[in-house]
């Protein structure tokens, strides 16, 4: 069938214009953004917070040593103190399973970054128990020191504070890409 | 005929694009969770006092009547805010947010972990087991008098509620291209 020449210049204009409209959409059309989960972008999620392990409660007694007999107790204290535990944010790690659509986050061993004793709080037995206050809050702070690091319940629970916080920073970039999150 | 075919396709070209330009509207729909993982849990290794003064003429003869005990214990305190009162309230660019204060969740001291570490009595007194009995019952309360106590303990949960909010509704900005400004409400009523 001959077509027509008007016929013809229709279907070209009509061809020419598509491909314009096709053309303008894809450079100047809207960005269609899809969500990418990498390691990098989890990374950048997490390391713009503070992530919070939580800081902590260790009120303890400890027995202080005669100084010169250091098998004997010379007194016991009571005191007050808070724990404060934490990581690195930049050591934490991702695995991801493109398969499953699943990431698990791989933490860092948390570690005790200080112990501060409240002076006010200390108490003795023997009441009258005399020593310096110095010598005193030292070994108190060696006592929280060494009781929090072997705490296992302590780590524990500044474990289970970090991965709720990291879950609540990666939730809506997983839902929106349709991954879950594996602890 | 053929002019109208041409325009039909015309339109439908155009149409289509503009079809996919639907705007993201921002979805906090996860509010309730984020404020669930928002609460703060507080380990705490924590000692109880018995106490007891000598009096009268004990106070002479030995210190007859005193006795000091501490126990030793573990437990974990729960702080968090009330989900339900947490507002968020987008308004283009910009969201204002309320979060209440943190409070006191739960307390579960570990029965298991309860010991005596110390003691001291006067002359001829001793500490009964009803006294030990009833210096472990007090743990419970002691633990959440200490937390509900602790201000800072406290600032530190409405402080962790808050920003882990924050960092909630900027995440969402940017998954639509938003770059959101919080502005915090107080509660007027408090």
């Amino acid at each position: 069938m001959k077509l027509s020449k008007k016929l013809l210049k229709s279907i070209i204009a009509a061809v020419a214009i598509i491909v314009v409209v096709i053309v303008a959409f894809i450079f100047f059309g809207p960005s269609v953004k899809r969500t990418i989960i990498t390691t990098s972008t989890l990374r950048e999620v997490v390391s713009i917070s503070e992530l919070s392990t939580g800081e902590f409660c260790y009120n303890g007694v400890v027995s202080i040593p005669e100084k010169d007999n250091p098998e004997k107790n010379d007194y016991s204290v009571k005191y007050d103190s808070t724990v404060k535990a934490g990581i690195e944010a930049k050591d934490i790690d991702f695995k991801i399973d493109r398969k499953n659509k699943s990431v698990t986050p791989i933490i860092p061993e948390i570690k005790i970054n200080d112990i501060i004793i409240n002076d006010g709080s200390i108490s003795t037995i023997p009441e009258n128990a005399t020593a310096k206050l110095k010598d005193t809050l030292s070994y108190c702070k060696e006592d929280a020191l060494k009781e929090a690091n072997q705490n296992e319940k302590l780590i524990e629970t500044a474990k289970s504070n970090l991965q709720d916080s990291i879950t609540a920073l990666l939730t809506p970039l997983l839902k929106e890409a349709g991954y879950k999150i594996m602890w | 005929m053929f002019k109208k075919i041409l325009l039909l396709i015309i339109s439908l070209v155009i149409a289509l694009p503009l079809a996919g330009c639907e705007k993201k509207e921002a979805d906090f729909s996860e509010t309730k969770a984020i404020c669930e993982l928002a609460t703060l849990k507080c380990y705490y290794h924590n000692t109880s006092e018995l106490k007891q003064d000598s009096s009268g003429i004990g106070k002479w003869f030995g210190n007859i009547g005193y006795k000091k005990a501490w126990i030793e214990y573990d437990g974990i305190v729960k702080l968090g805010i009330d989900a339900s009162k947490v507002k968020i309230e987008p308004n283009g660019n910009k969201v204002k947010v309320y979060v209440p204060n943190a409070t006191i969740l739960g307390v579960d001291v570990d029965v298991a972990s309860i010991s005596e570490a110390v003691s001291e009595t006067g002359w001829f007194t001793k500490i009964t087991t009803e006294e030990r009995a009833e210096t472990q019952k007090k743990a419970q309360e002691d633990m959440k008098a200490k937390a509900e106590s602790n201000t800072a303990l406290l600032s530190q949960a409405t402080q962790r509620a808050k920003d882990t909010i924050k960092d909630y509704i900027l995440n969402v900005g940017s998954l639509i291209g938003v770059e959101y400004e919080i502005e915090w409400m107080v509660d007027n009523n408090a």
